[in-house]
């Protein structure tokens, strides 16, 4: 059974909000195979005792920002990009959940 | 090795960083009958097809029973890279290397590399991104076939100055729309 | 049967800053709608977060005063997943590194006093609002990066009661330290409760959790409900199935929302946008050097300090502002005991006819003050003062309303001796009947003494002269 189904990959990308074609489903399993290939790759390096690097710089900084009120938008300059606005709410169809 | 580590970060990162074009606030929105609808739609709409692939494979790398082995992993990695090319810094300030190895490909030659060969030439430049490190890439000289072949000049952490300063002098020293081709093929 | 009730309770508390978590819009109640955001509250492409100082300092405040040990070191991280009210498709959380863990609160059940362990607390920010028409959704930002702890308990609680006590001990604590408004009727505290019943001591049943609680009493009949509910099922050997389910008030019962699916996958990873934070051990320690007093300690206090049993310490220890307002009271008077009487009986009673509390309280401490030390200086007797009490919560002076109504009593030796000598004068019978040994005609003189003065002669007083003049006579 091949690791990667038309129906994992079409599910994967429900789960990120988007779809696929079928022509995309079959590149993608192509691309996953690639990708595992490189998995093999890294597991030939030893990392035996290494920290993952999360940040280029690891001194921890110090910086916390004052609690003093700036930056707010008013309501016509927060709505403005909304594709929908009604009653000064952006307005999506009904959220089924 | 720097590529396959650079884009498993990179794909895992950008999968969530995009997260928030959802069509909702801002940007083009699909219609749809439920908001599940009108996000879906919305962002196949909007994104790429290569770039979808790469957020797939950057949520997958993100699954619980996958980051130990990907997206760790490639962070451990990284690591090691980092430390190697801080060596390079510990006997000089700055490093330059080309570029590229070749000058920019024409529109109708290029295509998308999926997922397939890395060479190192074409990927040291991502080093700056593991590293940090200040970098700056300026245009050295012309090609045979006219198009312009760049430098890359990078120098050791909060270092800015000193990268600067050494393009700076670069900069005058040669006018890289009159110098002869440069050698490198 | 009875089973064995397995609880632990996850409290969301918005903490009281001036901006968000990550941006400098400003927090707000009630707003009108996306009138409070900042392009990062919006998750505009590009935004980065930017730590709040303040949110961090309330939540190590919370850690102290709930006993966690804290983390110096503040790291966040993505909890990633699509919501309408979502803004960046991420929520930036600690799930590795909270800045709080293994504290604890203490509670007091039937049983007697109790510890509930703190698992761990951590610094996250709020969601947008939502409402559903039928005609769709409608997305109010102004909540969104609000500032919020989340406090996770141990499974340490096995009762309705118990569970009730400790989201109260909580909130009374959290309220104290002044880092939440901890108000459940406006979502500024949120509790979600987790309850599995077993009958075997060693095995945990299945989870199910009950949302939306928005008030203490309401967390007890929940739970209630829910162990109810699932010792039925088990009875009548039936699956428990896991979900999460809401408080039904009308029916007292709980109802489904909607079943678990499997455990959702949050691929949390550190938030690359925020480097990890070292905090100055110096300005924590200054912090929880310089917590406000804590129920605990001002209930130990109450009863050291002004000498109050345990009940009338405890009734005004639970309501802060009626404690702030007794101690107000004692600045300008001894009595204790009766000034604790007229806050937790007359005023509180009458705070409670008229919807107030004692945050509205339109009385003044110094008022009741007064009126306690003219009680005790005998210018008025307990009964007028009750009278004076209801004048004086309309805004009228205490001293204002004796002299209006001539309450004063009258304990003059002089007025009072003359007021005797004629209520003796006319009443020869009584004078003989006392020679006799009749002492009941010192209560029927009294009583005359009484009526002459309009009530006014203040007893104790009278009564000393009067046997002083009876034995004259």
């Amino acid at each position: 059974m091949e690791k990667f189904s038309s129906e994992y990959l079409r599910k994967l990308a429900s789960d990120l909000k988007f779809s696929l074609s079928d022509e995309e489903v079959e590149e993608l399993k192509k691309d996953f195979e690639a990708v595992e290939q490189q998995m093999e790759l890294f597991e030939t390096i030893d990392t035996e005792g290494v920290e993952p690097m999360v940040y280029p710089f690891e001194t921890p900084t110090t910086f916390l920002r004052e609690d003093v009120e700036d930056e707010v938008l008013s309501q016509e300059e927060a709505l403005q990009n909304a594709p929908e606005v009604r009653m000064g709410h952006v307005h999506v169809p009904k959220v089924v959940k | 090795m720097i590529a396959p580590v650079y884009k498993t970060i990179s794909n895992a990162e950008a999968t969530a960083n995009h997260s928030n074009l959802d069509g909702l606030r801002f940007g083009m929105r699909e219609n749809g009958e439920s908001v599940d609808e009108v996000m879906t739609a919305s962002r196949t709409a909007g994104f790429s097809s290569y770039v979808r692939a790469r957020f797939l494979i950057g949520s997958y790398s993100l699954f619980e029973e996958n980051q130990d082995r990907m997206f760790r992993k490639a962070q451990k990695i990284r690591r090691l890279i980092v430390e190697a090319y801080a060596k390079l810094f510990e006997d000089a300030d700055i490093v330059l290397t080309p570029a590229a190895m070749d000058t920019a490909p024409l529109m109708k030659e290029s295509a998308d590399l999926r997922f397939g060969e890395d060479r190192f030439e074409n990927e040291h430049m991502q080093l700056a991104n593991f590293s940090g490190y200040p970098s700056l890439t300026m245009p050295l000289c012309l090609a045979e076939n006219g198009l312009p072949l760049g430098i890359n000049i990078t120098a050791k952490p909060f270092a800015e100055q000193t990268m600067f300063d050494v393009a700076y002098g670069l900069e005058q020293i040669i006018d890289w729309k009159e110098a002869p081709a440069c050698l490198i093929k | 049967m009875s089973y064995q009730v397995t609880i632990g309770i996850e409290i969301h508390c918005e903490l009281k800053t001036k901006t968000k978590m990550f941006s400098a819009a400003p927090t707000s109640f009630g707003a009108l709608a996306n009138t409070k955001t900042s392009v990062i509250d919006l998750a505009h492409p590009g935004v980065l977060p930017c730590v709040n100082k303040e949110a961090v300092r309330l939540a190590i405040k919370a850690c102290g005063g709930l006993h966690c040990t804290i983390d110096p070191l503040v790291k966040f991280d993505r909890k990633n997943y699509y919501y309408s009210d979502l803004p960046k498709g991420f929520q930036i959380t600690q799930q590795f590194h909270p800045i709080g863990r293994d504290g604890y609160v203490v509670i007091k059940t039937d049983e007697g006093e109790k510890q509930v362990r703190i698992e761990r607390i951590h610094m996250e920010e709020d969601t947008a609002k939502q409402f559903h028409k039928d005609t769709g959704t409608y997305i109010d930002f102004n909540r969104a990066g609000t500032p919020l702890i989340e406090i996770v308990s141990r499974p340490d609680m096995h009762s309705a009661q118990e569970a009730a006590a400790y989201v109260e001990a909580l909130r009374r604590t959290l309220f104290y330290l002044n880092v939440s408004d901890v108000k459940m009727e406006e979502g500024s505290m949120r509790c979600d409760v987790n309850i599995s019943l077993s009958d075997d001591p060693n095995k945990l049943g299945t989870k199910v959790e009950i949302k939306n609680l928005n008030s203490i009493a309401n967390v007890q009949k929940a739970v209630q409900a829910e162990i109810e509910r699932q010792s039925a099922l088990l009875d009548a050997h039936e699956p428990i199935i896991q979900s999460t389910r809401r408080f039904d008030e009308p029916s007292k019962t709980t109802v489904l929302m909607r079943k678990k699916e499997g455990n959702v996958d949050y691929k949390y990873f550190p938030e690359p946008n925020i480097f990890p934070i070292q905090l100055d051990e110096q300005w924590i320690e200054s912090i929880l050097n310089h917590l406000e007093e804590l129920p605990e300690q001002r209930l130990e206090r109450f009863m050291t300090t002004f000498g109050l049993n345990e009940y009338d310490a405890s009734v005004m220890v639970n309501d802060r502002d009626m404690a702030d307002f007794f101690e107000e009271v004692m600045k300008d008077t001894k009595e204790a005991k009766k000034a604790a009487n007229w806050v937790i009986g007359d005023l509180s009673a009458w705070l409670n006819k008229n919807n107030k509390t004692f945050a509205t309280n339109p009385c003044k401490a110094t008022d009741i003050a007064r009126l306690v030390n003219l009680i005790e200086e005998g210018t008025i007797s307990g009964k007028q003062a009750k009278e004076v009490f209801e004048e004086v919560m309309t805004g009228k002076k205490p001293d204002d309303v004796i002299q209006e109504k001539g309450m004063q009593q009258v304990s003059d030796d002089s007025t009072l001796i003359a007021m005797i000598n004629e209520v003796l004068d006319a009443n020869p019978q009584s004078i003989e009947d006392y020679k006799n040994g009749k002492n009941r005609a010192v209560g029927f003189l009294m009583g005359q003494l009484m009526k002459a003065s309009k009530g006014q002669a203040n007893p104790k007083k009278a009564n000393g002269l009067l046997v002083e003049e009876l034995k004259k006579r």
